[in-house]
């Protein structure tokens, strides 16, 4: 029996004019996830709000794996595998139905079942109620231990009326849900290696923005180890996102200049808008439109309000900060969902922590930061930096597929 | 670039290079080949084997034998002593990993040789616990990591004095070449050592037995006295001894040159509080200078210094792979919170003096920045 896939588009019933934009943006990611996969050849026909994905390849079922990566895409409402019954009638419907629930069998036994329809062929001998009604009753002759529940059904049945054929589902998986990726824009999304920049960077991919990820590394204060945690990372988040880019900057010398001329309780907040800075040059190279950190409010001391604001005012760009709101007890737990948690918890050195005073300000003067900007603006240090950095690309399964130098000009 | 790291590998010396390109193109033959070019060979070798057993004063008996790393030596003198549950070794956790390791899967029982506070063994107490069980001592002539020097044939022999049943290795390759040593009281029962640490090519080195190993290593063409069969290669070995050669000729004006390295870097960086060297000029080889600096990790220093192109070493080359606590620094007494600040400053006959001194100015600046960034204030 073909088996294929119904993925339905989410948010697009929020959209107008530019809906056929994004639903074509969803399509190209799912080609190229599609082939990266190399499941086949496959058609992927658009159905209003979803499209119907069928392969040549006749699969027994659909690879969990295939659904894993699909749930990782931004902008699926759900995806929903179904078995394609050509010969349009009841009695195929039923043995569809009643192969699924043998299937289910040797899980859970008995259960509660619900049959619903779609049927999009208004053509059709029966109607929606009918074939619900019919089939529920036929799968109950079958099955004198199962019992029908309407409202909270253990096992769902799902039946597609198309024209040329009839689907039927009995699985169903919640995609990300929010926006394809790109739909939104292009934004830098600064990261750290700790367990709060990849969820912030998961919850702006889910809104469709497409990143480029700019890792700042403290050479020759922290070696190159870090890199393969930094490398690991992107690999887990990759996976959202159509080509990956990180971008890892040497960034010890403009740190060692700030140790050695600020106030040793404005190095956090002074590195950390440098970072900002840089980022902001290289938003200018790749064309992005956005920074993306990962700040909580209150959480460590440059991340006071007072703080976040100094830097704030000292930047073109505007900054996301999708954890502003959240405890770190639920970035915690986001971190651990979308499977980063693990990994970032991988002990590493880290020059902020090497580096941090005592007693780091939490209430920045501005003025201060203000002065020592144009007093040490280091254009020059940034654009080495930048053209010193070298670039990591990632496939759309997150894995690393090449390095080069990146050469500013 | 100013290259620091000899002790785990020097750059080869120019005469050997001149020997080893020569023996490469012209030395092809297979010198167990029965025709004139291969007996010719095979006599050569023969006469270089019987000049390094003449560089170490063995007396008659002593054998030596072609390995292909001071490893495999090592490797193969355990091996071969067929160590049972109840034999009783005498070893160092500070010993190099191919003899620390396969004595710990050999099933031996394993005793640390006792350790003075300034981590030199502590002879007095060391012979007191040889016993009748006693089957084999472990020593190494100079640490890798430390550059400790023991007199490792006096030591033999009192061993031997004590106990003449007791088989004695020592593990000569940070020492062999650099440092005056006999053989001739046959106190010793081998002695292992290595091209790439004179100046010779990588992937030859040597041991010598009293006797006969009583298994031989590796079986087929009956190379090496049907010790070690495989055919010899030959060019390589050209090459260890023209090293080898080498030294001998020049050991003594090197070794003053060297003190004279290891004394200035001493002198000039003992004024610096950050820095403090844990082991005296007099119980350790000038070859190599270890400092420790309390506070401040060493990976951090030696990037530092390798964007300045020079290179040096914090712990030795194959354990600097292992994070936290080092068994050869807690054998030779360096507390486990200095573990991670160590650094190993090694000589070669190419080292010069204003290499040393520039090292010590960058060294010096480096740590400044370094503490000026990393202190808490």
């Amino acid at each position: 029996m073909q088996q294929a896939l119904l993925i339905s588009v989410d948010e697009l019933w929020l959209k107008g004019k530019n809906r056929d934009g994004y639903f074509e943006m969803m399509r190209e990611h799912l080609r190229e996830y599609f082939i990266a996969e190399k499941v086949g050849a496959f058609t992927l026909r658009n159905q209003g709000q979803r499209f119907l994905c069928e392969f040549s390849e006749r699969f027994p079922s659909i690879p969990e794996q295939l659904i894993r990566g699909l749930r990782l895409l931004p902008g699926l409402h759900t995806i929903i595998p179904v078995e394609c019954v050509v010969e349009r009638t009841l009695e195929a419907m039923f043995l569809s139905a009643q192969r699924s629930i043998l299937k289910m069998k040797a899980k859970r036994w008995p259960f509660t079942f619900k049959v619903e329809t779609y049927r999009s062929d208004k053509k059709f001998s029966m109607n929606s109620m009918e074939i619900s009604r019919e089939l529920g009753h036929l799968l109950l002759v079958a099955f004198p231990e199962l019992k029908v529940d309407v409202h909270r059904p253990d096992f769902l049945i799902e039946v597609f009326v198309e024209s040329e054929k009839i689907l039927v589902a009995t699985e169903y998986f919640r995609g990300m849900g929010g926006l394809p990726i790109g739909t939104a824009g292009h934004a830098i999304t600064l990261i750290s290696g700790g367990i709060d920049s990849p969820v912030a960077s998961y919850f702006m991919a889910k809104r469709g923005l497409a990143q480029t990820f700019a890792f700042f590394h403290a050479y020759p204060y922290v070696g190159d180890e870090v890199k393969e945690k930094i490398i690991k990372l992107i690999g887990l988040l990759a996976p959202s996102h159509r080509k990956t880019k990180l971008v890892v900057i040497p960034f010890g010398k403009i740190q060692e200049i700030i140790g050695t001329h600020a106030y040793p309780e404005y190095r956090t907040v002074l590195f950390r808008l440098y970072m900002l800075k840089t980022a902001e040059l290289l938003a200018d190279k790749v064309e992005a439109g956005a920074l993306i950190t990962g700040d909580g409010l209150g959480q460590v001391s440059s991340q006071t309000l007072v703080n976040l604001s100094v830097i704030n005012t000292l930047l073109k760009l505007i900054v996301l900060r999708p954890l502003i709101g959240l405890n770190k007890i639920e970035i915690i737990d986001w971190a651990k969902k979308i499977g980063t948690y693990q990994t970032s918890i991988i002990p590493h050195d880290d020059a902020c922590a090497l580096f941090a005073p005592k007693r780091p300000t939490t209430r920045a003067n501005q003025d201060y930061v203000k002065e020592f900007l144009l007093k040490h603006p280091m254009e020059d240090e940034q654009k080495l930096a930048l053209s010193t950095a070298q670039i990591y690309t990632f496939d759309v399964r997150g894995k690393f597929v090449k390095e080069k130098n990146f050469l500013f000009e | 670039m100013i290259y620091l790291d000899n002790a785990a590998s020097w750059p080869i010396l120019p005469s050997v290079m001149g020997a080893l390109n020569r023996s490469l193109e012209d030395d092809y033959a297979n010198l167990s080949a029965a025709h004139r070019m291969g007996k010719e060979l095979f006599e050569r070798v023969e006469l270089m084997r019987q000049g390094l057993l003449k560089l170490l004063h063995a007396p008659d008996g002593y054998q030596f034998y072609f390995t292909s790393s001071a490893t495999e030596a090592n490797n193969w003198v355990i091996w071969q002593m067929e160590f049972r549950p109840a034999d009783e070794v005498f070893f160092s956790r500070a010993d190099h990993p191919s003899i620390t390791v396969p004595l710990e899967k050999s099933g031996a029982r394993l005793q640390n040789i006792p350790r003075r506070v300034d981590g030199r063994i502590d002879q007095e107490n060391f012979l007191a616990k040889l016993s009748g069980d006693t089957k084999a001592v472990f020593l190494t002539w100079v640490n890798g990591q430390s550059g400790h020097l023991e007199d490792v044939s006096a030591l033999a022999q009192e061993i031997k004095s004590r106990h003449p049943e007791i088989y004695v290795h020592v593990d000569g390759v940070q020492g062999f070449g650099k440092h005056p040593i006999s053989l001739q009281n046959g106190a010793i029962d081998s002695f292992s050592l290595s091209s790439h640490k004179i100046g010779g090519p990588k992937g030859i080195a040597g041991i010598y037995f009293r006797q006969a190993p009583r298994k031989a290593l590796l079986q087929g063409g009956g190379q090496e006295n049907g010790m070690r069969a495989g055919t010899p290669p030959f060019p390589l070995i050209v090459g260890m001894y023209e090293a080898a050669q080498w030294m001998e000729a020049h050991r003594e004006n090197l070794l003053n040159q060297t003190r004279a390295l290891s004394q200035s870097v001493r002198s000039l960086l003992s004024s610096n509080r950050l820095i403090s060297f844990p082991f005296g000029e007099a119980y350790t080889s000038p070859y190599i200078v270890m400092l420790v600096v309390p506070g401040i990790s060493s990976d951090i220093i030696l990037r530092h210094l390798e964007m300045e192109q020079i290179f040096c070493a914090s712990t030795a080359a194959c354990s600097s792979k292992i994070k936290g606590l080092n068994p050869t620094l807690l054998d030779l007494r360096v507390p486990e919170e200095l573990h991670k600040n160590v650094l190993r400053l090694s000589f070669g006959c190419q080292t010069s003096l204003e290499d040393v001194k520039a090292m010590c100015v960058l060294l010096t600046r480096i740590l400044q920045t370094i503490t000026l960034l990393t202190q808490k204030r």
